[in-house]
Order: C-alpha cells, then sequence, then structure tokens
C-alpha cells in the first residue's frame, strides 16, 4: 500500500492506504480523528467538511492521495476547549440538537468567515446550500454565523 | 458491589465484558463511605460532583440536560456540579430506556421529582443534626444547607456520609411552580455542547475497538426476497476482505432483509466490495410489480369497498349516506411514504463471544434489542450486553432492532471479534422502516350553525404494528391508526361521527416517524376543515374557534385528558401574533392549523403568511407557533426542538417523498430524498404559552400543524387546494 504524508491540524502524519480511499476514511479509521462525520458519502450532505488549503471541502469525494502536501484542517484543528470564535458562537447560540452534523457546520463557517469576514444572507445561503441538519437547526446555525462575524470584527 | 465496578459500568466504551459486575441497583445505593445514592438515579459523592443517570437515550432531544434539571431543582444543587450519565442497560431493571413519542419529560417528571426531593430532605437532616437544630430551621441552595438560625452553611459535599446513612423518605415534599430557579428558567445549555463543538462526541459510527472489523450488508432490493447467488469473483481484486456469508430473514417484529454480508479488516474494503459484488435474487411472485402509484390506487379502490372497521359512531348522521345536498363536502387526500434519514445512518457494533454478545451504538429501544433480536438466537436478555452511546439522530427510527440483530447475526460468524456493522447512506435510505404511505376520504354535511352535522374519515392504510411490532391482521393496531382525529380523538365538536379504517397491503417496511399518525390524520382533518370553513363561508381561525366552542373538556379514548379551551387559546394566539384580521397586499394568503397531540399533553397551532409567483414558487413572509406544552422545563432547549419540528414538517410538506418502483425504493441520498436546507428555511416566531401545569412532551409535538398550516396559506393565496403531499409533485417550489 502506498504511503502519504499528510498535514493535518498542523501535524505532518503518513498514512498507508489505497489512492483511492477518501480523505474521510483516512481521517476517521486511519488517524482517530472522528469529529469529521460520514453523511452520505457521496458530497450531498456536507457532515464530512473540512478544510483543504483553507477551503471547505466534502472529505467523502478527496482521495487522501490527492491531498497529501497539502493543509488539512478539521473540527479537531480548531481549538480543544471549543474556544475559536466559531466554537463560541455556536456555544452561545446553544445550536446543536443531536449534533451530528455540526462539524460540517462549523467548518463550513470558519471557511465562510476567512473568505467573507462579515458575510451578508446569500453569501451565508450559498455556504450552507450543500449542508443537511436532519434535527433542523438552521435558523441558530444562521445567527450563530452572525454572532461569529461579530466576534470576528474584535 | 464498590463504587468502582458502578463506574466500570457507566462506561460506555468499556472494552471485555462487564457482564459479570452488574449486580441489582439497589445494591448500589449507600455504596461507600465518599458517595451515597438515595435513589438509583442519583449519586453524590464528597469531591462535589452529583451524578444524575439518565436511562432515556440522548438524540438531540436534551434528555440529558432537561431530565437532570428537573432532579436538581428538587435537590437544590448547584447545576455546575451536576454531571448527566447514561444509565448503563441492565436486563430487568424496571427503568423504561425505551425513547419515544415525546414522553420522556411527560412520565420522568413527578418520578425524578421525588428522587431529588428525597435526597434534599436527607441532606438537611443530616445537617440539621450535625447542628442539632430541627430540620425546620434548615434550607438548601446551591448545593449547600444553610442553617436558616446562624446563617452557617455546610456543602452537600461534606454531608454524605451522613446523610448516607438516614432513610430514604417515602414522601418527600416537593417545591412549588413559584420557586423554581432552573426549571422553566433560560439561559441553561446543552450539557454535552462542549464535546459537540469540538468534535470530542462519540457517536456508535464513532467507536473503535481493538481488532474489530468492518462489515457492509448487500440487502434485497424487494422486500420477501432471497439471495440465490453471488459471485465472489466480482470482488476479488479487493484487498482485506476477511468473509463472505449470507444474511437470513429474521422474522416478524425484526423484518430484516436476506442478503449477503461483506466482512473486512478495513471499511474501505468493505464499501468497495458492497459497490461491486454481484447477487442473483428470487424475488416473491408479484412483488417487482409493485410500485407507490400502483399501491396508492390500490388505496383509493379499497376505499370504496367496506371497510374492515368502522368505529366512532356517535350521533346519527353518516355524510355518505346522506343524500348529497348542497352542503354536503367529501375531498380525497394522499400522503406518502417518507424515511427518517438521521444524519448518523444506522450502525450498530457487536461482539460474540463465549455464546453472549456485547453491543455498542445508539438504541432508541435497547430492550427489544436484548429481548426480541437475543430470543432470535435462542438467547435471553441477560446474554445480551448493551453499551448506550447518543444518537445522530432518531425520529422513531432506532426504536426497531433491525441494526442491532443483524450486527449480531454478523458478528455471530465470527466469534471473538468485534464487529462494526454500517449502512451506507444508500442502504439507510433503502431500508428504512417507512411513516406509512395512506389515503383518506374526508366527508361532512354543514348543518344550520355551519358547523359539520356529521362527518365521516375513511382511511386506507397498513398499520405501523404489522412490522413494528409482528401484529399482523390485529384489527385493533389497525384502527389505531386513525390517532390524531379519528381515533375516538377528534378534537372538534361534531355531534355525529365516524370513522373507517381499511387494511392494504403495504409494498415497504413501515415504522414510527416524528409525530406519528398525526402526520397524516390529523394533517388531512386541518386541511379538510378549511375546506368546509371556505363552503361555510367562515374565516378559517373564526371556524376553527366555531367548532371548538362548547366542547367538553374530557379524557379521550386511549385516556388522554384533553382540555379543548388550550387549544383553542393557541389558534387565537397564533391568530393574534399574525395580525390575522390586518388587511394584506393582494396576492397574500394566510394559514392556520392546530394540533392536539395527546400522546404528549401539548397544543400547538402554525400560521403563515404566504404569497405564490406564478411558476409556483412559495415565498413564506411569516411563520408563526403557538405552543402549550404545561410547564417547560429547558426552555432553549425545549424552543430548539419546536424549531426542528418546524423544518421537520416544511420538509416532509414541501419536498420529501419515498417511491416504489419495481417492488423497490427509489431514492437513496439527500440528492433524491429531499429535505430543507438552510436557505429553505424563514424565521419562526415562537411564542410558548406560560403554564404551571404539569409538563408535556416536546419532540413531535409541534411537528403535525407545520404541514396543513402552509398548504392552507396556499389555498387562500392561490385558490389552488391541494390533497397530496409534498406539494412540489404539484409544482411547488421554495
Ligand atoms: S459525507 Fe461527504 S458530503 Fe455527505
Ligand atoms: S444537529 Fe442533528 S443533524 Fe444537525
Amino acid at each position: 500500500m502506498p504511503t502519504y504524508q499528510l498535514s493535518v491540524n498542523g501535524k505532518k502524519q503518513s498514512v498507508d492506504v489505497p489512492a483511492d480511499m477518501p480523505l474521510l476514511w483516512a481521517l476517521r479509521d486511519v488517524l482517530d480523528l472522528t469529529g469529521t462525520k460520514y453523511g452520505c458519502g457521496v458530497g450531498s450532505c456536507g457532515a464530512c467538511t473540512v478544510l483543504l488549503n483553507g477551503k471547505p471541502v466534502r472529505s467523502c469525494q478527496y482521495p487522501a492521495s490527492v491531498c497529501a502536501g497539502k493543509e488539512i484542517i478539521t473540527i479537531e484543528g480548531l481549538s480543544e476547549e471549543g474556544t475559536h470564535l466559531v466554537q463560541r458562537a455556536w456555544t452561545d447560540l446553544n445550536v446543536p440538537q443531536c449534533g451530528y452534523c455540526q462539524s460540517g457546520q462549523i467548518m463550513t463557517t470558519v471557511a465562510l468567515l476567512e473568505q467573507h469576514p462579515q458575510p451578508n444572507d446569500e453569501q451565508i445561503d450559498e455556504a450552507f446550500a450543500g449542508l443537511v441538519c436532519r434535527c433542523g437547526t438552521y435558523a441558530r446555525i444562521k445567527k450563530a454565523v452572525l454572532r461569529a462575524a461579530e466576534l470576528n470584527k474584535k | 458491589m464498590n463504587r468502582r465496578g458502578f463506574i466500570q459500568l457507566s462506561s460506555c466504551l468499556s472494552g471485555g465484558w462487564v457482564l459479570s459486575q452488574l449486580a441489582p441497583l439497589s445494591a448500589l445505593a449507600n455504596d461507600g463511605p465518599d458517595c451515597f445514592q438515595p435513589s438509583p438515579l442519583i449519586k453524590l459523592c464528597s469531591d462535589g460532583k452529583i451524578i444524575v443517570y439518565v436511562y432515556k437515550q440522548e438524540m438531540g432531544q436534551g434528555v440529558q440536560t432537561s431530565l437532570p434539571i428537573i432532579v436538581a431543582e428538587e435537590l437544590e444543587a448547584d447545576l455546575n456540579n451536576v454531571v448527566a450519565e447514561a444509565l448503563p442497560y441492565a436486563a430487568g431493571n424496571k427503568f423504561n430506556y425505551s425513547t419515544g413519542g415525546s414522553t420522556s419529560v411527560l412520565y420522568e417528571y413527578t418520578p425524578l421529582r421525588k428522587a431529588g426531593a428525597a435526597a434534599r430532605e436527607m441532606l438537611i437532616a443530616a445537617a440539621a443534626q450535625v447542628w442539632g437544630i430541627s430540620p425546620d430551621n434548615c434550607r438548601a441552595q446551591k448545593s449547600r444547607v444553610i442553617n436558616t438560625i446562624t446563617n452557617q452553611s455546610i456543602p452537600y459535599k461534606d454531608l454524605i456520609t451522613k446523610a448516607a446513612a438516614l432513610p430514604v423518605p417515602k414522601e418527600p415534599a416537593l417545591k412549588n411552580y413559584k420557586d423554581f430557579s432552573l426549571i422553566g428558567k433560560s439561559g441553561i445549555k446543552k450539557n454535552n455542547l462542549k464535546d459537540i463543538v469540538t468534535g470530542r462526541m462519540k457517536y456508535g459510527l464513532d467507536l473503535k475497538l481493538p481488532g474489530m472489523l468492518y462489515a457492509v450488508i448487500v440487502r434485497c432490493p424487494v422486500m420477501g426476497g432471497k439471495v440465490k447467488s453471488w459471485d465472489e469473483s466480482s470482488v476479488k481484486n479487493i484487498d482485506g476482505l476477511v468473509k463472505l456469508f449470507e444474511m437470513k430473514e429474521m422474522g416478524a417484529q425484526l423484518e430484516t432483509r436476506s442478503g449477503v454480508a461483506i466482512v473486512a479488516k478495513t471499511r474501505w474494503s468493505a464499501l468497495q466490495a458492497q459497490r461491486l459484488l454481484k447477487v442473483e435474487w428470487i424475488y416473491p411472485d408479484g412483488a417487482l410489480t409493485r410500485s407507490s402509484a400502483g399501491y396508492f390506487s390500490e388505496q383509493s379502490a379499497k376505499l370504496k369497498q367496506k371497510p374492515d372497521v368502522v368505529y366512532d359512531v356517535k350521533g346519527n348522521v353518516i355524510p355518505e349516506l346522506s343524500p348529497v345536498t348542497k352542503d354536503w363536502v367529501s375531498a380525497g387526500y394522499q400522503i406518502p411514504f417518507v424515511a427518517h434519514a438521521a444524519m448518523e445512518p444506522l450502525n450498530c457494533t457487536a461482539q460474540f463471544k463465549d455464546g453472549k454478545f456485547e453491543l455498542w451504538g445508539g438504541f432508541q429501544n435497547p430492550g427489544k434489542t436484548a429481548t426480541v433480536a437475543a430470543k432470535y438466537f435462542g438467547l435471553g436478555s441477560k446474554d445480551v450486553f448493551i453499551n448506550l452511546m447518543p444518537l445522530g439522530g432518531g425520529f422513531g427510527r432506532r426504536l426497531g432492532a433491525d441494526y442491532s440483530a443483524e450486527a449480531m447475526q454478523v458478528a455471530q460468524q465470527i466469534p471473538g471479534a468485534p464487529v462494526q456493522l454500517m449502512f451506507t447512506r444508500e442502504d439507510d435510505m433503502k431500508f428504512d422502516f417507512y411513516r406509512p404511505a395512506s389515503t383518506h376520504q374526508l366527508s361532512a354535511m354543514l348543518g344550520a350553525d355551519k358547523r359539520p352535522s356529521g362527518w365521516q374519515h375513511k382511511i386506507a392504510i397498513a398499520p405501523v404494528a404489522d412490522f413494528m411490532l409482528g401484529m399482523k391482521g390485529s384489527k385493533n393496531w389497525l384502527s389505531m391508526e386513525a390517532e390524531g382525529g379519528a381515533y375516538g380523538d377528534m378534537y372538534y365538536n361534531i355531534p355525529a361521527l365516524q370513522s373507517a379504517v381499511t387494511r392494504t397491503e403495504s409494498p415497504l417496511v413501515e415504522g414510527w416517524w416524528r409525530a406519528v399518525n398525526f402526520t397524516y390524520n390529523n394533517v388531512v382533518i386541518e386541511c379538510f376543515v378549511d375546506e368546509l370553513a371556505k363552503k361555510a363561508g367562515l374565516d378559517p381561525v373564526a371556524y376553527r374557534l366555531l367548532l371548538l366552542k362548547d366542547m367538553p373538556a374530557g379524557k379521550i379514548k386511549g385516556g388522554a385528558l384533553y382540555e379543548p379551551e388550550r387549544l383553542a387559546a393557541v389558534v387565537s394566539l397564533a391568530a393574534e401574533k399574525m395580525d390575522w384580521n390586518k388587511k394584506r397586499p393582494a396576492g397574500r394568503g394566510l394559514g392556520i392549523a392546530c394540533c392536539f397531540y395527546n400522546h404528549a399533553k401539548a397544543y400547538t397551532a402554525h400560521a403563515f403568511e404566504v404569497s405564490v409567483s406564478k411558476t409556483k414558487k412559495v415565498t413564506i413572509h411569516r411563520a408563526i407557533v403557538a405552543t402549550d406544552v404545561g410547564t417547560v422545563i429547558d426552555v432553549d432547549g425545549f424552543r430548539n426542538q419546536v424549531e426542528g419540528g418546524f423544518v421537520w414538517g416544511l420538509s416532509a410538506v414541501l419536498k420529501s417523498e419515498i417511491t416504489v418502483a419495481k417492488g423497490a425504493v427509489q431514492e437513496s441520498g439527500f440528492f433524491d430524498f429531499q429535505v430543507c436546507r438552510l436557505p429553505d428555511v424563514p424565521p419562526l416566531e415562537i411564542h410558548v404559552v406560560e403554564s404551571s401545569r404539569e409538563p408535556g412532551g416536546a419532540g413531535e409535538t409541534s411537528v403535525p400543524s407545520v404541514m396543513p398550516a402552509l398548504i392552507n396559506a396556499i389555498a387562500a393565496a392561490t385558490g389552488e387546494r391541494i390533497r397530496t403531499m409534498p406539494i412540489k409533485n404539484k409544482g411547488y417550489t421554495i
């Protein structure tokens, strides 16, 4: 099996995986970073969203081999104590229900604020159009995005 | 039994066998010098920690937050000291772990208050002993007992040993509603928030055990079909496969399919093999001709025949048999199959060792796995140890034991090794226990006062109990499918009523889906009432209030107390907040609907203001909910449920549908089974009625009225009355 050098949350790690194994499974099953979730495996729910060189991507759609040498950030890379401003906004708004989709929602927000520090409604809609929260926490997600943008100003 | 034994039991990731450490919960009481357990559900320790054990399963509805609040309120505990832990599943203990029907708070409220109050009285008595004063001169606050004479105080943690030696009071005094400091107060956060936002929360699919193998199943796409053969050469290029074997159907209540299991060393190997494996099936006669369209035609045809059950006859005017006068209204409705589609696809990890099973995962009803599934293997519930993990969504789907039974069947083939069975999203979508499809015919005549003088509701449906409970053929369960307004639980004042239910043969396995029967019966009734209002020439709000007028309060069939004035109050409140009688710009339509969710003593009304473009794009200008569930425990958690219920209902009315062709489910993911996404969802204005009544439930109660309220608003805006769901099939989008 080939070996790839992955840079995850600032740490270089080598993984031995088949070239076509999605990054999602390399993160979860090989590197034990289970904060990134499987929701569909076909790019239609966003539960597996991570940052690849700062861009939000569906880790179920990217073979691990393609990610070698790029910077990968997962939910575990934000802060262990939940102090990242997006995590703080999520805590303030008490967003989650079951929580399963929330890593993807949070990583999407981190990327959105990177691109648009003060996003407008259209930008929020566009960023989240590909994500599902079956518990239906959308209203809170939106409020938390705006709260994080507020915190971003300070 | 010592304290360590219990702590080991509480850990949901404890590897290996812990069965031997199970002991009756009574043995855990007073189990050490530095902790005491005045109830099996509360443990106070000298390090200041107060553990509340929760046996209801956390699936996002917040039981790990709301139930401990109830205990802490009576215990006068500082919420910062309180830790919620899942009570390990132990066969034979008296607790009802089954989590569904929005009943956790409803049923646990009083027992948990009593448990908390008993502990508080013991701590007060212990402190009174220390001070040599009467307990009457003590009070408790924020995990301390205060001497009201001297103002001295002792923290609970220093009273553990003394309190443990005291008898547990049988009838402790409960607090008054007005003295509550936690219940009904805002600002409380979910107990597991930090684990969620840091990605540390472990769901079933996140479990990894030493030596664990991964399994997926290729299941027969058609109900009742069987494996004929499979071609191993189709997967010969895949590394790491451990074993392929046939999966047997496991019969009534479990309803698993015939299929081929693939066990591999890595998940990726198993998933690839699942895609490539060629399997031949034998289908039962006629199965390939089944379709959802055909099923609806069968239901419509059956509705014209003699019903299987006719009941609830009240009065003597049966509209169908009456001469068709100009005051007669009749309308047919169709409600589709829908999937649960929880975000965490089904999964279960199982290990078979020394003739026993250990399981890990998220279960709404672990008891079903421990009894029904165990029985399939000739085992008893003591032979199955279940590690309970949080659920990435339940919605009724995880009340089943099919996925755990399958995991057990797989693990039994590979003794010793833990095996994680995972459903892909496609498996989860195609092998759900679906919300039943049903067809309804509602007929009514208007009397002189414009109220219906007679009302008939005919339903064609296959009862969920056929599948979930193995009750095929039961007339009782068939008639219970009419709950939500047609099962002796009609909530409007109508003098002559008749309900009739006819059984049809479902092409799909069915299950309980968030808000169950109310998502069809209540929905069609609330649409039909609007049709009657139109016929009567009355406003839909005024008409509802007219139908609720003079309706006596009382017990309905099933035993729940119905208080019509509470339903009228939420209808009025929603209308008032909507400025219902204010003139709107042309093209705007208002819609209202209400629901008495009698399983959980909840009253809800939704109201919408919409406009609809020429291309049938619906714009929701305002959405309002007014709800009365009695005492609310966790205010913000409750609002989150109401928001989630709104989205759940919107998805169902707008876009969600499972269809069948050639006997098989056609949808396979979120791209074809559509649910609302963030841009689809308008802001919801929530109005909660303040109440000190005993609490009702939250999870399902605000789902049903969303759907008819939107349909009614669209009818008001466009003049088009929609009688099928989802409305995307009529060309509407959001
Ligand atoms: S799991 Fe990757 S988009 Fe759904
Ligand atoms: S919180 Fe449960 S799916 Fe989003």
